[in-house]
């Protein structure tokens, strides 16, 4: 990760938002580039934030980029020229899926606001994400998404806060949740069989 | 608007006088190296020629050989030892009369690179933002900053800023004089100072511009000056020289017209194998004698920077429309010491391997670019500060204008 505030790790800051999405900009380093699907968080200064899910990951090129790929055998002082310090941001792109309002209530609508430009952007501690994943609310946000993949990002979102709850086994807390999950899926998608068997064949861990 | 289908006629036209062009060059840059090679020895003769025709003619731009050989070709060898590579370069905006302010920028980026390290390279941007006209910042006077001297000033800071950081990574390295710093410049080590500049001042202005080379000689830095794709033609002129009669030299003979006119330098060396360089030489000018009187003559030679062909390729003898031209200028007191001067050029040599030409000053130029954007950005704050202090702040109508209209 590029920087670290407050022992979280911070993804980048916040390029453009809007109410249902945000995007955050941030350096590449090749080993922490964002996971589709991670719970993130647009922090505020008075400690609310704006919780949504990874849902696209861009490193775009440019033509000098190209050349350098090109010409072939590259020195790692030119790589990490090129990852740290060219302005061409790795665009994490973020679908708003609740937030946490200044007394730590965490909740699964849309935030009143957006979260302001150069917000920092951190991923989501396992605690928060377990915290988040009570609710199941987050799901229809999920599966309405017009611009993200839904059906993979409400998958890999589970899968997620699955993997936050416990260690994987058949009557683990990692198990009951997928099973909750796939049952409030059922009752979201009682009128799209096929498309609620796709997304139950994604969230096996 | 440009109505290109009225064009058609004339593009062809173009390209077959530059064809025409080019086959006459080609076969007049022949016979030019056949001159080169019978006038290759540099003699007591041709020195003293050299001498005549600086004498009849101040402004002659010939060539004065280090050497002994006009013809000597050297090979770079790989880089056998890590080295630091600054490099700088610099961008501006210049005085707009139409603009909301009569007012000037210079840009200079920097970027530092240890061969070795793994690590990423320092970079740094230094915008410096003045007012065009009598400007009580700055420590001359001028009644007003035009293009010419924005360029200069803008070369001034480029040569410091390399200066500074290539003295800055010496005392990093712990004074360690035997790791190579290398100090690339983008284009000559030369300022163009225009015509008119009175004496005194363009005594002040060497001065300036060789006491960024003085600190860069202490910090025991290897400066060049990279000029890609070279027009120059200071060893035609010498050949020509060197085939005048002693008794025919004289201002008229050395400005008339020769066979070599509207060739280059460049196209005379082209046949040199990757890596390889020319001669050293100096420049004939003013202010070579001036940068000379400071201890700091400036001389260059030309190299073929393309890459080494791969070991598959060796069979076939690299052509010479693939040679990739450079003119390099250094101080004489780096020509003095082969051995750092030739570890300097395989460090350039290698850091042009990539893009035919230098990495780091392509990333220096990327970090000193004002961008349009940008600029508007920049007098959108000028806009608003100006504002402030009941300034009225607007472009010209023509301005305002144009950029309707080109903003289609």
């Amino acid at each position: 990760m590029t920087e670290k505030t407050d022992n979280q790790r911070a993804l980048g800051r916040v390029l453009r938002s809007s109410t249902a999405s945000f995007t955050a900009g941030c350096r590449t380093l090749e080993d922490d580039l964002p996971v589709f699907g991670a719970l993130v968080q647009a922090e505020r200064r008075d400690g609310a934030a704006v919780y949504g899910l990874i849902y696209d990951v861009r490193v775009d090129d440019d033509p000098f980029v190209r050349q350098l790929i090109a010409a072939g055998d590259l020195s790692e002082e030119y790589v990490q020229d090129q990852r740290q310090r060219r302005q061409v941001p790795v665009e994490v792109n973020v679908l708003v899926v609740g937030g946490r309002d200044r007394s730590g209530q965490v909740y699964q609508y849309l935030p009143p606001q957006p979260p302001a430009t150069l917000s920092w952007v951190t991923l989501c501690q396992p605690d928060q994400v377990r915290q988040f994943g009570q609710r199941l609310d987050f799901l229809r946000t999920v599966l309405d998404a017009a611009d993200a993949p839904a059906d993979e990002l409400a998958a890999a979102s589970l899968r997620q806060v699955a993997a936050a709850t416990g260690s994987p086994g058949d009557s683990g807390p990692a198990r009951r949740y997928l099973e909750a999950a796939g049952r409030e899926l059922a009752r979201l998608l009682s009128r799209e069989p096929a498309r609620l068997n796709g997304i139950l064949q994604r969230m096996r861990p | 608007m440009l109505e290109l289908n009225r064009l058609t006629g004339q593009v062809a036209d173009l390209a077959q006088a530059l064809a025409g062009q080019r086959s006459d060059q080609r076969q007049r840059t022949e016979r030019a190296r056949q001159q080169l090679r019978l006038h290759a020895q540099v003699t007591e003769e041709l020195r003293h020629k050299i001498d005549v025709a600086r004498r009849a003619d101040e402004s002659w731009r010939g060539a004065d050989p280090l050497g002994d050989r006009l013809d000597q070709r050297i090979q770079t060898g790989p880089q056998t030892e890590p080295a630091t590579l600054v490099a700088v370069d610099g961008s501006q905006i210049y005085p707009d009369t139409h603009a909301i302010a009569l007012y000037y920028l210079t840009n200079v980026g920097a970027i530092v690179l240890r061969q070795g390290s793994g690590a990423a390279p320092f970079t740094s941007t230094a915008p410096l933002l003045r007012m065009a006209n009598d400007d009580p910042l700055e420590e001359q006077d001028h009644d007003r900053v035009d293009a010419d001297e924005v360029n200069l000033r803008r070369d001034l800071r480029e040569m410091e800023t390399l200066a500074s950081l290539a003295r800055r990574q010496r005392e990093e390295l712990g004074g360690d004089m035997g790791h190579l710093v290398v100090a690339l410049a983008d284009g000559p080590l030369l300022p163009w100072l225009p015509q008119r500049m009175p004496d005194k001042e363009q005594r002040e202005r060497v001065r300036r511009f060789t006491a960024p080379l003085e600190d860069l000689r202490a910090s025991y830095a290897a400066p060049l000056g990279y000029v890609d794709r070279p027009r120059s033609a200071n060893v035609l002129r010498l050949l020509h020289l060197a085939q005048l009669p002693l008794e025919d030299i004289s201002k008229e003979r050395l400005r008339q017209r020769n066979d070599y006119d509207g060739l280059s330098d460049a196209a005379l060396f082209q046949d040199l194998r990757p890596g390889q360089r020319t001669a050293l030489f100096a420049a004939t000018s003013e202010i070579n004698e001036n940068f000379d009187g400071a201890g700091h003559r400036i001389c260059f030679c030309y190299m073929n920077v393309a890459p080494e062909p791969d070991e598959a390729d060796r069979i076939v003898e690299p052509d010479e429309k693939n040679a990739v031209m450079a003119r390099v200028e250094l101080p004489v007191w780096l020509a003095a010491d082969p051995g750092r001067l030739e570890a300097a050029l395989a460090a350039v040599w290698a850091d042009c391997r990539l893009l035919h030409y230098p990495y780091l000053l392509t990333r220096a130029h990327e970090l000193a670019l004002v961008t349009r954007q940008e600029r508007a950005a920049l007098e959108q704050m000028l806009h608003i500060e100006m504002m402030r202090r009941g300034l009225r702040s607007e472009e010209s109508p023509k301005a305002n204008t144009k950029r309707t209209v080109g903003g289609r």
